[in-house]
């Protein structure tokens, strides 16, 4: 959604205006970082959801928290190839 | 026990290929909106730089979650280190300026990698006012950025930025099980 208002915004850069070099600076910067806030906050928030789960799972000792923590960084690595 | 694991990894897991299509989606539409997105293979190498550094926010996402006891804290106090980590990206600031602080921030390695990608192709810009600053290619407009000029530099990035997503779901892991230790089991 936030891609279209940047998209409404930036649409007229070229390289024919004047401050072309500075307006494709602040397009470029504005398209690697204003993704990344969404990766952080989606694993952020996601966390504290599973967290009372955890919490009894490896208190009742079904697993250690590292395995959990293992298995879920290595999926999350093979699934994100 | 692996399948309960898998069960409660679930709502997370769903979460990752998020990072991979999302980032593709979200940088065709923006960026071949714009008149100066007409290369295909610029957007590729774009949209890779750009997962690269997405997998290292998600480390950093958990880092977060270790870092803050409950969600109310932590929403509170992240965007201060939102901020450190925005502010030596070279978003504001020359990255010549801050030269160690700047190797912890995944922003400055995404913002640095699609500069490269996208500058480096640029073989000649015209000059519009001979009075105004002129850069005769996109090499001079990253040398003025402060910004490495070579491929080199971008894989060298790579390599530095799955170095910090190691260290990031370490110091995570060490936080998280101090808060579930510190709040204590159900």
């Amino acid at each position: 959604m936030f891609s279209l208002v940047i998209t409404a915004v930036y649409s007229g850069i070229s390289f024919d205006s004047d401050s072309a070099v500075q307006d494709i600076k602040g397009f470029l910067l504005i398209l690697a970082t204003e993704i990344l806030f969404t990766f952080v906050y989606a694993v952020f928030m996601l966390f504290y959801e599973v967290l009372p789960l955890l919490r009894k799972e490896t208190g009742d000792r079904l697993y250690s928290l590292s395995a959990y923590y293992v298995s879920l960084v290595l999926l999350m690595v093979r699934s994100s190839l | 026990m692996t399948l309960l694991e898998l069960n409660y990894a679930n709502p997370l897991l769903l979460q990752i290929p998020r990072v991979l299509f999302e980032t593709f989606m979200y940088t065709a539409i923006i960026y071949f909106s714009t008149d100066i997105g007409r290369d295909f293979g610029t957007y590729l190498s774009i949209s890779i730089s750009i997962t690269m550094s997405g997998i290292c926010a998600m480390a950093y996402g958990f880092f977060l979650a270790g870092l803050f006891e409950s969600l109310f804290i932590g929403t509170e106090l992240s965007a201060i280190v939102d901020l450190i980590l925005l502010l030596v990206s070279g978003v504001y600031i020359n990255v010549r300026t801050v030269p160690l602080l700047k190797y912890i921030s995944f922003f400055f390695y995404a913002n640095e990698s699609v500069a490269i990608n996208f500058w480096l192709t640029i073989d000649e810009i015209k000059c519009r006012k001979p009075s105004h600053t002129c850069f005769p290619n996109g090499t001079a407009v990253l040398e003025s950025f402060g910004f490495g000029t070579s491929d080199v530099v971008m894989y060298e990035h790579y390599l530095y930025q799955l170095i910090l997503t190691i260290v990031l779901h370490f110091l995570a892991f060490i936080g998280i099980r101090r808060n579930v230790k510190k709040i204590g089991f159900y």
